[in-house]
């Protein structure tokens, strides 16, 4: 791959800006209902079922799956960065499944608190639950796979996916012992969901996924020097520790924001920066912002897929993102695991 | 690189400690521009802490650093890597990063933060490749490269950075004969040509006495001896410091001395005649 310049950036930028705004207009005309985009403009108005369908369900359902998609896809991208292994996403790391677990006690243990509140500050109540649940998730698989001052790649892994399962049938027992009358179900936690969702929570998620994305991408150059090892990115003038500190914080925001919407969708933050590099490069100036604007358009997809491949009935998205990733993540560990695995 | 006249380097009464361990005890030594410093010693001597105090990634407990009369720790960590710049004995990289692009993240201090890299830095990064024979890699992934190819690539990022003072720690520990002089020819090229100073942790001490001006002996933490390498490797300071018996000679064609191991038989069998000459 030759170097990065300003050139190359705006191009691959732009290209995939343009590529995700057909994504979001494609994919909110695409549906069970066939609507006329032309119709609904004619009579803006929540008596004309075009409208509604159009402007009332799918956008804001499109949008939010673009912000999550987007959110995973950097968070995965900086991750990768931040552990040195190619192979994780927060998903795989089991910080979905932190903090997943966590916004399901925080929404059963307030409900009857929080059926008072406003829908944001709700959603803000629960996302501050998950965050919790992902910064400590990361803080406990970054601790335990810590031999030696060094990471131990197969303990990274083999405690997140561990981790993911306890976490899953913790959501399970919750789920069991109490009377669950929420509007999400146990499956929209467990394999993530993007449906039935306002205009407003598609704002506060995306305002929260604007400060966590916009701070990694600020950090992305330090990032590549990241790659070099802790000792030499500090010679070369980052302040690793803080770097460190920050990209934890930053990722554990983003995936605790979007779970407290979305549930755990997994394997977007694994496959998207991984086709990426292939085409652009490791770069991360590039690959980050190209993360953000790749995984909201694979997330659209995927829930376009979702909503429609069986229909009338819906699948969860996160069904269709596994058997993408599960298959993926299989492949890229035969590939890269001699490589990465062998340290 | 800059005609600065002082002292480049100096360490003074510097101590350091992991923990309750000390690994380092008061030591001082200074280098000149322009020249090769050789650190010596048995492993866990402290070579490689003093490395790491000289790059500014750690600080001492007690003591003083000083590049150009000021303290490592009054430089911001950007200006010290204009500077300073370290050669690690291995850096693995997992992501698929290209030549090119490993050997411009040396020109990271000199950019802002989303600096992208101007044509000034990449002809420096270019030239950088030239000198360590890797022009012809610079598309290839940084994973597909051998050890050797890998170390130079490293030592490109090194000079990438312009630096004053290069810090080497056993920069060919994994090289073979070949590559090991190839490295080392360079150096000292840099340092005749360039007023580069070098420090370098050296394993091999024929290699320390072929390419080093001078050479400092260590042992448990402290400085054993300082000196030209004839005046350092000695038999009885490198029996000293490595607590075996070794060959010491005079190579004809380079006129420096030239160290060889004994097996464990004349290991003994010089210590019986050294006990009969008593």
């Amino acid at each position: 791959m030759p170097h990065l310049t300003k050139r190359r950036w705006l191009t691959v930028n732009s290209v995939l800006l343009l590529a995700l705004t057909v994504t979001l207009l494609s994919a909110a005309a695409i549906g069970v209902e066939s609507v006329s985009l032309a119709h609904a403009w004619a009579s803006p108005s929540p008596e004309n079922p075009d409208f509604l369908i159009l402007f009332r369900i799918r956008l804001p359902r499109v949008l939010l799956a673009a912000v999550v998609g987007g959110a995973l896809g950097i968070a995965g991208a900086a991750l990768q960065a931040l552990l040195h292994n190619p192979l994780a996403c927060p998903h795989i790391l089991g910080v979905s499944g932190g903090a997943s677990l966590c916004g399901i006690v925080a929404l059963v243990f307030t409900s009857a608190l929080t059926a008072s509140l406003p829908g944001f500050l709700r959603i803000s109540l629960v996302s501050l639950a998950a965050f919790a649940g992902a910064v400590s998730t990361t803080l406990l698989i970054y601790r335990t796979a810590l031999v030696r001052g060094r990471l131990q790649p197969y303990a990274l892994l083999l405690t997140g996916v561990v981790f993911n399962a306890f976490c899953g049938a913790m959501i399970m027992l919750v789920n069991s012992l109490v009377d669950f009358y929420q509007s999400h179900g146990v499956l929209f936690w467990l394999m993530g969901s993007l449906a039935a969702q306002d205009y407003a929570t598609v704002g506060i998620v995306s305002l929260y996924v604007v400060i966590g994305s916009a701070w990694l991408f600020s950090q992305s150059r330090y990032l590549n020097l990241l790659s070099l090892g802790e000792e030499s990115a500090l010679q070369l003038g980052v302040n690793v520790e803080l770097l460190r500190r920050g990209i934890f914080l930053a990722s554990s925001f983003l995936v605790g924001a979007i779970v407290a919407v979305s549930g755990m969708i997994g394997f977007v933050g694994l496959i998207v920066p991984h086709l990426l590099r292939l085409l652009i490069g490791a770069d991360h100036r590039l690959l980050l912002s190209a993360s953000w604007l790749g995984g909201a358009i694979f997330l659209v997809w995927a829930d376009t897929l979702a909503r429609t491949v069986v229909s009338p009935t819906e699948l969860p998205v996160g069904v269709v993102t596994a058997m993408c990733g599960g298959p993926f993540f299989l492949y890229l560990l035969r590939k890269e695991g001699r490589k990465v695995l062998a340290a | 690189m800059n005609p600065d006249p002082i002292t480049p380097l100096s360490c003074d009464g510097v101590s350091f400690a992991y923990g309750a361990t000390e690994v380092l005890t008061s030591v001082s030594f200074s280098v000149t521009k322009g020249e090769i410093f050789g650190l010596l010693g048995p492993n866990g001597s402290g070579k490689s802490t003093l490395v790491r105090l000289m790059s500014g990634v750690l600080v001492p407990r007690t003591g003083r650093v000083m590049f150009a009369g000021r303290e490592l720790r009054n430089y911001r960590r950007e200006e010290l890597a204009r500077r300073i710049a370290v050669v690690p004995q291995e850096t693995r990289i997992e992501l698929p990063f290209s030549v090119l692009e490993v050997v411009l993240m040396g020109r990271a201090p000199y950019l802002g933060r989303f600096g992208f890299e101007r044509a000034h830095d990449l002809a420096i990064a270019r030239r950088a490749m030239e000198q360590t024979g890797v022009n012809a890699l610079a598309t290839r992934e940084i994973h597909e490269l051998s050890g050797g190819e890998r170390q130079r690539v490293i030592l490109a990022k090194a000079l990438a950075q312009e630096p004053q003072v290069l810090l080497l720690d056993e920069p060919t520990a994994f090289l073979d004969i070949k590559h090991q002089m190839e490295v080392y020819d360079l150096i000292g090229h840099l340092s005749r040509q360039h007023g580069l100073t070098v420090i370098t942790i050296q394993h091999d001490l024929n290699l320390a006495a072929l390419y080093c001006d001078r050479l400092a002996l260590l042992k448990a933490g402290r400085v054993f001896c300082l000196g030209t390498p004839e005046q350092t490797l000695t038999y009885t300071n490198v029996k000293a410091v490595y607590e075996t018996e070794v060959y010491i000679g005079l190579n004809d064609i380079t006129g420096k001395v030239h160290i060889l191991p004994l097996d464990a038989e004349n290991r003994r069998r010089l210590e019986r005649e050294k006990e009969s000459r008593r």
